[in-house]
């Protein structure tokens, strides 16, 4: 009924009394990962929420070594400290870059692109609650279209759709790429480690569900995640050296059960919404073609 | 470019015919430096072609991450030194500009990397050429800086600057001139690696990661210690001087070299200083030369290291002086000259006053000329005080 | 001045934090306080017996088979019974029902209680025997629960039974292909053990009467109904003129009643239709005569299905008039059709007979089965009376020395073994605290899962297991039991099934999903730190089964 066919291993590495909102699924992510990962990890963290999260001087609650960065040197900052170990014999040690959506789709994607293109022997996790909320809720290109932010307000609502950030990773032929939520505790942490064991330029997208930027209530945090797997708006898949395999194979719940529990989608019209099904539909049916790719 | 003339091996030495890029590029063999990036700029490039070649062929071991910017090279650097191993990059003007946020952070970070950078005019418009105003730009960002010379010096200054900044936890750049430096062939004696290793040792941090005492590096510093940790780095950063003063002495009992960090021709019964720096010193001494043969007392002040500014030294020496005259390669618009305008500072609170005279030349890498120069000093010595805070060259004067 | 000197000396000279966060109690920051809270399932709040459902069914789920057992045992000492003729509001009510399909709780009821039938069901250890006696007169399901919990507190009792054997209705009235007779004297062997004293043969009001009963100090009464109401007709008792309760009483006594080729039954209820599927047995061709439609009959519809399928006819909308008889032999009845009218106090539509619409169905013979009545003859003028039940006040007390009372008896009882053994076990505590001297402690409501509580993301639809029976044709050879148990496998699947509404199964939702790492594993259970809990409600809303609860938290 509910036995875990994978064991989530008890041990947390992140500690208690961190600054995450109430509600927040960033600490959930992070969690996980580091459940995935173990202690050997070293992460980099350009500006974010997880800037704050961790807390300020001379605290720290992510239990392994923790490097700030500037917001759009999340990847290179990676690619020298792996370079660095590599040079004092190190070749264990995990190094990951911890980016949100903005400095990974926007202002950090310069150095993403030339990390992945030099494959750099790292592990680069985008948690992507789609704007730049630490900011104020600031649209950023993972906005998805229509959405409500403070930059686009009713009167001027994003109106070009959210990029494929996991696609364009594809063309840069790594080997490992997949999307992971966290109301699939399991399969996110299998992932992880499946990640841990692969050489090269690994990229895994999380979808974080935002109380404060969504406008949702904070313990639907965890539902409106799974909703949108769910739904097919975020869809859990691996692409490992090119082959795409689909881990949640069901997409049977229409998106409105999904948009109806966010107050940045409450603005939307019926005919908003059949349009955005019919994407989400399309996006669907090319990723199971996709699948049946060789 | 390299051509190795004579078999001149002193204690184990080289002599080479270099360019200044090359010059650097040994220097960093040198030095043992871990983990390189470079990305491409004119006229700094071949410092990052030299390095790929020493690299692949395993004359040095390090890692080379070719990266995609110049903004991401300094990032990476950020990385690696976290680690705890030596780095550098290397690069000019824009690429500079780019890394303007890292460069704060890499010196906020306490993160002793060390940069060759080559002084070259920034856009719009565009210009390749010679120009101060790319490195002085970056003066408030908390690196130690150096101008030099001549290639050799620019070779020496580099394994200098590793030293320096790894007692003090501060980053340093190393500066030359665009073509002048890095396009000129120089005669340059290349010390063996046994002496490099006695001068340098091997990087050690106090602070570093460490994965049995996992920590956070450069996490919000709340109100309450921000100030004191700028105070900290401050305090550090004065004490540089003396350090570099110190690193200097030591580099000449191992290598039989030494620069200072002022440079002084012929000032001690000067009336009239000239100050100037880079490959533009190099002429201004011929004209200190010609114009003592008039008659003239003037004398050549090369300034070496810019930040920390060494207030004390150069008060030392232009205190009693009656007039100065500084020659700046470099523009802060609305401002005049950078270096004119820090040593009126460095001596304002103080109780000598001699008038000193700004003047703008070189621009663009403009040929700074022995006429030009002689034309600066000779209306220093005729004027009483100056009217305006820079006298361009062929325009004012 | 110098003291920020002598800080800044004492500074690293980089920003490097080495302090974990634990000194932020975030659990500052709540207004919402999440609490583990279990809840009754809706199955336990409507089982009459109070049986804790949820638990036995996920000991079942788990293959402990033996806990599950005493798992019921603590509230009903009839598992075997029960899981055999419950009409089982449990299934009625389960949430799974509103999901796909409800739980087969009464068939792992019976499971359990055939799985033990075998092994040593060990006998309760008394801890405190105290010194006072009880009475419980009558060995129906009600009496033999009250007797069972009043063993189990500690006092001494006896039991009262008019009849030779001990059982009430479950033996005289329940057909054996309901109720195995083996089964039953299996568990009443069970609740006797724990040392409970039986005198059969005793009737109340001609064997003793309640004065007699003077050296105990608490008296229950649990008679139930079982005298036949009549049709008020003439020749009610005349030969090939059976009533429902008479008849069943001799078939379930193992006599062969003999029963001519065509019989009609007359009636509606439960006991009527027992009757027409243990005539048929006998082997003759049965009729059902009821005054109202069939959606009006107060039989489970379970029953009158199966009695369709076993070749019982039924004759709706009429009401004998008269017992025919001719040269002293049993005839046939004449009848009326009735029509319906507007709804009785029993809220069903009253029949009304239609003018002009006499005739006549012969037959062998005629069994009168249109309910039964306690025999309250005995009982004198201080019992409050209503309908020929007695009242009792919510705890059972009759309002008369120490007299408690309880199953059909009692007014407003709803005619079920399971209020029955229900009402024997609150009887059983009434009298407890009746003898304690103390005043009777209501308890305090609990909150009931629905299942819009639950979260069902996390189960996936299933189909319920399907029970096995014996063919129709095999079925009324003999009265050996229609349906078969299942097995180990198959009711494991189906307790999987089950939500466990309420109560916590140790899933590690709560544990896995808090952002603030405030659950921890406790014994078996979890507890919350709330010195860092956010008060999120994220584990509320993934509990699967309304474990937690939420309330507000006002800080001054």
């Amino acid at each position: 009924m509910n036995k875990r066919i994978f064991e989530i291993p008890e041990e947390d590495i992140l500690g208690k009394g961190h600054m995450a909102c109430i509600g927040c699924g960033v600490p959930l992510a992070m969690k996980f990962m580091l459940k995935g990962l173990g202690r050997k990890t070293i992460l980099v963290v350009p500006a974010c929420c997880n800037s704050v999260i961790d807390g300020t001087y001379p605290f720290s609650a992510s239990g392994v070594p923790l490097v700030h960065v500037p917001i759009a040197a999340g990847a290179a900052v990676s690619s020298g400290i792996r370079a660095g170990l590599d040079m004092i014999g190190d070749i264990e040690t995990t190094v990951v870059t911890w980016a949100g959506d903005g400095g990974t789709y926007d202002i950090g994607f310069q150095a993403l692109s030339g990390a992945s293109e030099r494959d750099e022997n790292i592990i680069y996790v985008c948690y992507d609650n789609e704007a730049y909320m630490n900011t104020g809720i600031h649209r950023s290109s993972a906005s998805p279209f229509l959405a409500w932010t403070t930059t686009t307000p009713l009167s001027s609502l994003k109106n070009v759709p959210k990029k494929n950030i996991d696609f364009i990773m594809a063309e840069h032929k790594i080997p490992y790429i997949a999307t992971a939520s966290i109301a699939f505790p399991e399969d996110f942490i299998k992932k992880f480690v499946t990640a841990k064991n692969i050489r090269g330029m690994r990229f895994i997208h999380i979808l974080i569900p935002c109380q404060a930027g969504w406008k949702t209530n904070p313990s639907k945090t965890v539902k409106i995640a799974r909703l949108a797997v769910q739904t097919g708006i975020f869809p859990l898949y691996e692409i490992k050296s090119g082959k795409i395999t689909l881990n949640y194979n069901e997409k049977d719940i229409p998106i409105e059960e999904y948009f109806k529990l966010q107050g940045r989608f409450r603005h939307l019209k019926k005919k908003d919404i059949i349009n955005i099904q019919k994407d989400v539909d399309r996006n669907w049916k090319k990723i199971i073609k996709l699948t049946k790719v060789v | 470019m390299e051509i190795s003339v004579k078999e001149e091996k002193i204690n184990n030495q080289q002599s080479l015919l270099l360019e200044g890029t090359y010059a650097v590029a040994y220097a960093v063999k040198l030095c043992r430096v871990k983990v390189i990036t470079v990305y491409p700029i004119t006229p700094s490039s071949a410092i990052a072609e030299r390095l790929a070649e020493m690299v692949g062929d395993e004359e040095l071991d390090a890692k080379y991450i070719k990266v995609e910017s110049e903004h991401s090279a300094m990032a990476s650097l950020i990385g690696a030194s976290h680690v705890g191993v030596r780095t550098f990059t290397a690069t000019s003007s824009h690429g500079l500009a780019y890394m303007h946020e890292t460069l704060h952070w890499a010196s906020g970070a306490r993160l002793p990397i060390v940069m060759s950078n080559t002084n070259r005019s920034l856009g719009s418009p565009w210009s390749i050429l010679a120009e101060q105003t790319d490195s002085l730009s970056q003066r408030d960002t908390g690196w130690i800086q150096f101008y030099c010379e001549s290639n050799q010096e620019i070779f020496d200054t580099l394994i200098q600057a590793y030293r320096i900044a790894e007692q003090v936890y501060i980053p340093a750049m190393v500066n030359m001139d665009a073509f002048f430096s890095t396009h000129v062939l120089e005669n340059i004696v290349i010390p063996s690696q046994e002496m490099v290793d006695s001068y340098l040792p091997e990087f050690e941090p106090q602070i570093k990661i460490d994965l049995n005492k996992p920590s956070a590096f450069g996490g919000v510093a709340p109100g309450d210690s921000y100030f004191e940790f700028k105070y900290k780095m401050e305090e550090d950063m004065l004490k540089a001087v003396d350090v570099a003063v110190k690193a200097d002495n030591e580099f000449e009992e191992i290598f039989g070299r030494r620069y200072g960090i002022i440079n002084c021709y012929l000032c001690e019964d000067a009336e009239t200083i000239l100050v100037m720096t880079c490959t533009a010193a190099g002429t201004g001494r011929v004209v200190i030369d010609n114009m003592r043969k008039k008659g003239k007392k003037v004398g050549l002040m090369k300034i070496r290291l810019f930040r920390p500014f060494p207030s004390e030294a150069i008060i030392n020496v232009l205190k009693n002086k009656m007039k100065i005259a500084v020659i700046d390669r470099n523009i802060s618009r609305g401002v005049g000259g950078i270096f004119a305008q820090e040593i009126r500072a460095a001596f304002y609170n103080t109780k000598y006053h001699p008038p000193i005279f700004g003047f703008i030349a070189g621009l663009g890498g403009r040929d700074i000329t022995p006429e030009q120069i002689e034309k600066a000093l000779n209306y220093t010595i005729e004027s009483d005080y100056p009217d305006r805070e820079a006298y361009w060259l062929d325009v004012d004067v | 001045m110098s003291n920020l000197i002598e800080e800044i000396r004492n500074l690293p000279y980089t920003v490097i934090s080495h302090t974990n966060m634990l000194w932020n109690k975030t659990g500052t920051w709540r207004h919402v306080k999440p609490y583990y809270e279990n809840k009754i399932a809706q199955c336990t709040s409507r089982c009459p017996c109070g049986n804790d459902i949820a638990e036995f069914i996920l000991s079942a789920s788990r293959g402990e088979f033996q806990k599950g057992y005493e798992i019921i045992k603590m509230k009903s000492p009839f598992p075997g019974v029960c899981g055999r003729v419950c009409y089982h509001p449990c299934e009625t009510y389960c949430n799974r029902g509103e999901f796909d399909e409800p739980i087969a709780i009464q068939m792992i009821e019976r499971f359990l209680a055939d799985y033990m039938s075998d092994k040593e069901r060990i006998i309760p250890e008394i801890i405190e025997r105290k010194n006072k006696r009880v009475a419980v007169i009558g060995t129906g399901p009600a009496g033999f629960s009250c007797a069972y919990h009043l063993a189990l507190k500690g006092y001494s009792v006896v039991l009262f039974e008019a009849y030779e054997k001990p059982g009430g209705m479950l033996r005289y009235g329940i057909p054996s292909y309901r109720l195995p007779k083996d089964v039953l004297d299996r568990e009443i062997k069970d609740i006797l053990d724990i040392g409970i004293e039986l005198k059969t043969n005793t009737r109340l009001g001609n064997d003793f009467s309640l004065d007699n009963l003077e050296e105990y100090d608490a008296v229950y009464l649990a008679i139930g109904a079982n005298k036949s109401r009549s049709l008020g007709l003439s020749e009610e008792s005349a030969d090939g003129v059976f009533s429902g309760l008479e008849f069943l009483e001799r078939v379930n006594s193992g006599e062969r009643v003999e029963l001519g080729k065509k019989v009609m039954v007359v009636g509606g209820g439960n006991t009527a239709l027992d009757t027409a599927r243990c005539a048929i047995r006998c082997g003759s061709e049965v009729t059902v005569v009821y005054r109202r439609s069939r959606n009006e009959m107060p039989a489970w519809q379970e029953d009158v299905d199966d009695a369709l399928e076993e070749g019982i006819k039924f004759v709706f909308l009429t009401s004998p008039t008269e017992i025919l008889f001719e040269g002293g032999i049993f005839k046939g009845i004449r009848c009326l059709k009735m029509e319906l009218g507007e709804p009785d106090e029993s809220g069903r539509r009253r029949p009304i007979p239609i003018k002009d619409s006499d005739f006549t169905i012969s037959g062998n013979n005629i069994i009168v089965s249109i309910g039964e009545e306690p025999e309250i003859s005995f009982l004198n003028e201080s019992f409050e009376i209503k309908d020929k039940k007695v009242i009792t006040d919510f705890s059972g007390f009759s309002g008369v020395r120490k007299v408690f009372a309880g199953g059909d008896l009692v007014y407003k009882s709803s005619a079920t073994v399971a209020s029955a053994i229900g009402f024997g076990r609150s009887g059983a505590e009434s009298i407890d605290f009746f003898l304690k001297n103390e005043k009777i402690k209501v308890k305090e409501e609990q909150k009931i899962t629905k299942f819009e509580d639950l979260n069902i993301d996390y189960f996936k639809s299933a189909g319920r297991i399907i029970l096995s029976e014996l063919a129709v044709n095999e079925r009324i050879k003999d009265f050996s039991e229609i349906i078969g148990c299942v097995s180990s496998e198959e009711v494991i699947y189906e307790s999987e099934r089950c939500f466990t509404c309420g109560l916590c199964t140790m899933c590690d939702n709560c544990l896995v999903f808090c952002p603030d790492m405030a659950v921890k594993r406790k014994d078996t259970g979890y507890e919350i730190d709330y010195d860092y809990c956010k008060g999120c409600s994220i584990c509320f809303e993934e509990c699967p089964r309304n474990v937690i609860s939420l309330e507000r938290e006002i800080k001054l």
